[in-house]
């Protein structure tokens, strides 16, 4: 059809020819979008504190309140007591899995959900893959800086011994990017479910909060009751903090967990269980864009 | 909108293709309703929009126009019937078809944080040939907020950005929802001068309006939607008939206020008037406006069905 009129050429070219249909790159939109999330957050000053600073906040509460010599011993002082700031990086650190993954997600997607900005982009060519590969980025870009900080604030400001085991690193980042793909897909699953972006942003915060009293990320896990540890041994924050324990805890701190040891086994099936049936529940309740 | 409003990107006009740009054909889209049964939002509509027509639907609050504009955007799906946009069935379509249509939704506060220029360019990036951010921004009048933040925009102004959003990039078929609620109205005229010069270019247009003016100034044909129908359909100047515009004659005398619906208006003025010899009261005789046609067209709908059923009306001025 277009062989006749040359000066219409502009409007012809344009994904109209059957054999050539123009396709959107769905790897560089979904740069592109990431650069738009990381933008659009950075701008939001209350997200900046409540989610990307909130662990190292904490960690300096912590550190007013019990000082910082060693005076936290484990169970039964079967080893040295550390300190306080030592003590708590390694559930501060997986209270930022639940802060980047969950708690920023829900609450974006599900304002995104209702405020007009998913059926907005539902309009235009951008492929939904790359509106999650944008918000996969902006995840990364948090729990990343976010843990950065944490560990650059440990480690210079509270003096917090970091391992010197590759191994340790290594057990570090599976469990840290783990935790955040399964917060994250809970918290889009969540986003989807909620009535409303309101009542999405004020339940978004139940679960941080219960979840981080009772992962060990406040208290010591063991002194929990028993049947609350049996509640919690079913939420992936709980693995993520016995986890990054494992990791930044000096040797024989094992002995004050359950079983006497760290079962990283464990803490993977339980984190990638959540982050599969996260992964469907999205994949079920994700409507692009949202139907009424 | 002050300084207007062209948009040049177009070197030629563009290209109509044959037939209907849009097609729809019994297009039915039914909800359960809360307490069981149901309704249908958008019962049994058939029009067609040609290439580089401006389409306008009408139609009180909660007709059906905006479920079924949101169903040729392809954001929803439709229960029976068909509906083609560009030759494609548009739930779930391809991005090669969303880069060929423009959307201007009836409502949305996302972006608040974004600049209106900002946020065109991260739209622009979507599209195989969009608009230049500049000219797109100048088309709106947003020249001198376009690097203000969304959310900081007036109503009017906001909407404008949404207009501006919608026309990023480039596209052949334009959907606007309610386009210029919030406009005042200097800003509205400058908004239809945008519009028609969109349809020079040969772009096509469906919106919806409660404004009749509106309607009457960019549509070329316009459908009327009630309860989910479509009741009428034609021109701005034959919807409805010839029957609803027939002139009236209104004058008051000794036994109060007259009104007549004649085709012959001036010999009834020279009747009531006995040859000119005597001034009636109050006399007046005109044609109803589009608002009075639309009215009585709505009225006369409540009064034949106030209950929908689910049959086709017949639809009065088609061919």
């Amino acid at each position: 059809m277009s062989s006749s009129n040359v000066t219409a050429s502009r409007s012809l070219n344009r994904a109209r020819d059957p054999d050539k249909p123009w396709r959107p790159n769905t790897f560089v939109l979904g740069c592109r979008r990431t650069v738009v999330e990381i933008v659009l957050f950075n701008r939001d000053v209350a997200s900046l504190f409540f989610i990307l600073l909130f662990p190292i906040l904490i960690m300096g509460l912590f550190s007013t309140v019990f000082g910082d010599e060693p005076t936290f011993g484990a169970e039964g002082d079967v080893v040295d007591p550390i300190t306080p700031a030592q003590y708590y990086l390694p559930g501060l650190i997986a209270l930022g899995t639940i802060l980047s993954g969950f708690q920023n997600l829900s609450g974006y997607v599900a304002a995104e959900r209702y405020n007009g900005a998913i059926k907005r982009l539902a309009g235009t060519p951008l492929p939904p893959l790359s509106y999650f590969i944008g918000k996969t980025g902006l995840t990364l870009y948090l729990i990343v800086t976010q843990t950065v900080l944490l560990l650059l604030f440990a480690g210079f400001v509270m003096d917090v011994p970091m391992p010197t085991d590759p191994q340790q690193w290594f057990t570090f980042a599976w469990v840290l990017l783990l935790s955040t793909g399964a917060w994250s897909m809970a918290g889009i699953a969540f986003a989807c479910l909620a009535k409303s972006a309101q009542s999405a942003a004020t339940l978004t915060v139940l679960p941080v909060l219960l979840l981080s009293f009772t992962s060990g990320v406040y208290f010591p896990f063991h002194r929990l009751p028993e049947w609350l540890q049996n509640i919690a041994n079913v939420t992936p924050l709980r693995w993520t903090a016995s986890g990054m324990r494992s990791v930044f805890l000096p040797e024989g701190w094992e002995m004050a967990e359950p079983g006497q040891a760290w079962h990283l086994g464990l803490s993977a099936v339980v984190i990638l269980l959540w982050l599969i049936v996260g992964l469907v529940v999205v994949r079920l309740t994700f409507k692009w864009p949202p139907q009424k | 909108m002050n300084a207007l409003t062209s948009l040049s990107t177009q070197p030629t006009k563009r290209v109509r293709e044959d037939g209907p740009i849009i097609g729809v054909e019994q297009l039915t889209k039914s909800y359960a309703k809360p307490k069981g049964g149901q309704f249908n939002a958008v019962d049994n509509v058939t029009f067609e929009v040609s290439a580089g027509e401006t389409y306008a639907m009408l139609g009180p609050n909660g007709a059906g126009k905006s479920t079924t504009i949101e169903i040729l955007e392809g954001h929803r799906k439709p229960t029976s019937g068909a509906a083609r946009v560009l030759g494609c069935r548009p739930y779930k379509a391809s991005p090669a078809f969303r880069a060929r249509i423009g959307v201007v939704l009836q409502e949305a506060t996302d972006a608040g944080e974004l600049g209106v220029a900002e946020s065109l360019r991260n739209l622009a990036v979507f599209y195989p040939n969009p608009r230049s951010v500049d000219e797109v921004v100048a088309a709106v009048g947003l020249e001198e907020k376009a690097s203000a933040r969304i959310k900081a925009l007036s109503g009017g102004q906001r909407r404008r950005a949404d207009v501006a959003m919608g026309l990023i990039g480039n596209p052949e078929l334009l959907f606007l929802d309610e386009p210029t609620t919030g406009f005042d109205p200097e800003a509205r005229r400058a908004f239809w001068e945008l519009i028609r010069s969109l349809g020079q270019d040969g772009t096509t247009v469906v919106l919806t309006t409660h404004y009749l003016d509106e309607a009457q100034q960019l549509a070329d044909r316009l459908g009327i939607i009630a309860g989910g129908r479509l009741i009428a359909e034609g021109t701005p100047t034959t919807i409805g008939g010839p029957e609803v515009r027939t002139p009236r004659v209104r004058w008051t005398d000794q036994e109060g206020r007259h009104e007549q619906i004649t085709t012959e208006p001036a010999s009834l003025i020279q009747r009531i008037s006995d040859g000119g010899r005597r001034e009636p009261e109050l006399l007046e005789v005109f044609r109803p406006s589009l608002e009075d046609i639309y009215l009585q067209l709505l009225d006369h709908q409540k009064s034949v069905d106030p209950k929908p059923a689910s049959e086709p009306r017949n639809r009065q001025d088609l061919p």
